[in-house]
């Protein structure tokens, strides 16, 4: 029965995704099954996610009832808005393309299925527990607050769990709360099993953008290379939000991607929607977005671009900052700032430099070849980022290597300023130091495949 | 064959292999453990991963009302900082905040005096105990 009602929920939320997505498509728009599938998702999450942060804004308790009104509400809405091209879905293009699997194709793709079901089952056997922390201390706490008190009572989460971090972004407990509505009790096996479906729709996704520019064997060797890095995989399962955050980055910056290439509006709006969204996951997706909007402006001061640089730009910037508007003045009116950085300074910032940029380096790279935990991943980027530098295959990949190397860039001025003591800080960045590269893990792995994969392009 | 093909073929060849171990252990803890563990009720869950504290918690839970506070006391005394007892005390202070919410437990020093209850941890025979204060 509890699952029955966990299936239920993800459905209700997957669907509330596609609505919001014809309501972006229109009526015409063809894309493959699993992608809408994915931006289904991905967007359903986000809906039910702010939906309930909002009515909790507008002192409205929360319960299933009331959720469940609003998203039937924005689908009739939709559906009367398109009518029938609500139905007629986006998944016209699947049914015309047949796709021939060759044997080596078939055997990636088990390898790819089997990964996702071990992450699945294991995410939904167990409990959190003391190796989890974070799942339950930062965001698992919020979401069961939001369901036991039907409302966001800021004072708790500020004042006496001590864990919780107030600042931190309030999409992903939202949308575990609104499982927990559906269940009608806090289930965590069941969350894990939630958080892992980031973890496939971001393989899947990846999959797909990969199809669109590569022969189906290709795209199938980087799916499996990505479904299959260690520390993602150990992640996966867990709750934490690094991988939803993953998600978001993904769709958000290889979206724009699509848009540079192809001058599809749609892409364009996908990209700054999902990275909108990404800054309601977790604090690193503000520093995506700035990357992003960064990067974007480098491209479009470095390389003549065949789009209307002043439409792309606003879209960038604009659209991510307006969704991310009422979570910001939220912090602004509670007073919730970000508690790691409410400290003295450790120090002058050429000694900080000096003092914690090499241990911080170091153990980076240590942790980056440690084939246990990334396998030959980061070797590959280095070469295939040498070859790059020699010779790029795709100039317009200098796009995905900004974001990459701006977003690294920010994690270190963190370690820097950080005001904790060396001792301290060492501890934090062996916590993060395999967290925090995998938020980046798909546009590197974009990156390397758009430098080598050129034997196995379709598209241009 | 170019470079580059050579070069995409021995990466994707080095990194299956490298790969293959993995997956193979995956499988084994699927069919030993992951399985029978899958079917287990969320209770049996919930005691297969925290044992006595789980039913401590819910002795907790059943014996004192929600609008109470709770300190969360050490003895004999504080560990150090980082240390693996420090790091267990921390774990309780936060997974019981977590169980027992909207019940606040509260630590030593913001001790306030309304709290009913108080709540020992002996860090010599890591054990929790609950009192009326």
């Amino acid at each position: 029965m509890i699952f029955l009602k966990f299936t239920l929920a993800v459905l209700s939320i997957i669907i509330t995704g596609y609505a919001g997505l014809r309501l972006f498509t229109g009526p015409r728009k063809e894309l493959p099954l699993g992608e809408v599938l994915c931006l289904s998702w991905g967007m359903g999450v986000g809906f039910v996610g702010l939906e309930g942060f909002l009515l909790t804004l507008f002192k409205h308790p929360l319960s299933l009832g009331y959720l469940l009104f609003f998203q039937i509400v924005f689908i009739i809405f939709v559906a009367l808005k398109l009518k029938r091209g609500f139905c007629c879905c986006c998944t016209a293009s699947w049914y015309k393309q047949k796709i021939s699997y060759s044997p080596l194709a078939v055997f990636l793709l088990v390898i790819i299925i089997v990964e996702i079901a071990y992450v699945f089952l294991k995410a939904s056997s167990l409990p959190f527990s003391a190796l989890n922390w974070d799942a339950w201390a930062s965001w698992g706490f919020k979401a069961k607050i939001f369901f036991q008190e039907k409302a966001f009572p800021v004072q708790s989460c500020v004042v006496f769990p001590g864990f919780a971090h107030p600042d931190y972004p309030v999409l992903i407990p939202f949308a575990e709360a609104y499982i927990y509505f559906f269940l009608g009790q806090i289930h965590e096996p069941l969350i894990g099993c939630f958080c892992s479906f980031f973890y496939a729709a971001t393989v899947i996704l990846f999959y797909y953008q990969l199809k669109r520019r590569f022969k189906i064997e290709f795209a199938l060797g980087g799916s499996l290379v990505l479904a299959t890095i260690p520390s993602l995989v150990n992640l996966a399962s867990t709750a934490y939000m690094d991988v939803p955050l993953a998600f978001y980055i993904t769709a958000g910056s290889l979206y724009i991607w699509r848009y540079l290439k192809e001058k599809d509006n749609f892409c364009l709006i996908m990209g700054a929607f999902f990275t909108g969204l990404g800054m309601w996951v977790k604090n690193e997706g503000f520093g995506f977005w700035v990357a992003l909007v960064l990067s974007c402006l480098a491209i479009c001061l470095w390389f003549k671009l065949d789009i209307h640089k002043k439409k792309f730009l606003s879209a960038v910037a604009f659209i991510p900052a307006l969704i991310y508007l009422p979570w910001l003045l939220f912090k602004c009116y509670f007073k919730l700032g970000v508690t790691y950085f409410q400290g003295p300074a450790a120090g002058n910032l050429l000694d900080l430099i000096k003092q914690r940029l090499p241990m911080a380096l170091e153990i980076w790279i240590k942790r980056g070849l440690d084939i246990g935990r990334w396998n030959i991943f980061w070797v590959g980027f280095i070469i295939a980022l040498l070859w790059f530098l020699v010779r790029p295959r795709e100039k317009l990949a200098w796009f995905l290597l900004f974001i990459v190397v701006l977003q690294l860039f920010f994690y270190f001025i963190i370690y820097i300023i950080w005001p904790i003591s060396l001792a301290d800080l060492e501890l934090q960045i062996f916590n993060s130091v395999d967290r925090l590269p995998l938020q980046l893990v798909t546009l590197v792995l974009f990156f390397i495949c758009l430098q080598i994969g050129e034997k196995w392009r379709v598209n241009p | 064959m170019s470079i580059e093909k050579n070069f995409v073929i021995m990466f994707f060849i080095i990194w299956c292999i490298l790969v293959f171990e993995p997956i193979i252990r995956q499988v084994q803890e699927t069919f030993t453990f992951l399985l029978p563990v899958y079917s287990l009720s969320l209770e049996e869950k919930h005691n297969l991963i925290d044992g006595k504290f789980y039913n401590f918690v819910k002795l907790c839970v059943a014996s004192i009302q929600e609008n109470e506070s709770i300190i969360f006391k050490v003895i004999p005394q504080e560990p150090d900082f980082r240390t693996p007892d420090w790091l267990l005390k921390e774990y309780l202070i936060g997974r019981l905040s977590y169980f027992l919410y909207p019940r606040k437990i509260l630590r030593e020093q913001d001790l306030s005096g309304k709290a009913q209850y108080i709540m020992l941890f002996d860090t010599n025979a890591k054990t929790l105990k609950l009192s009326n204060r």
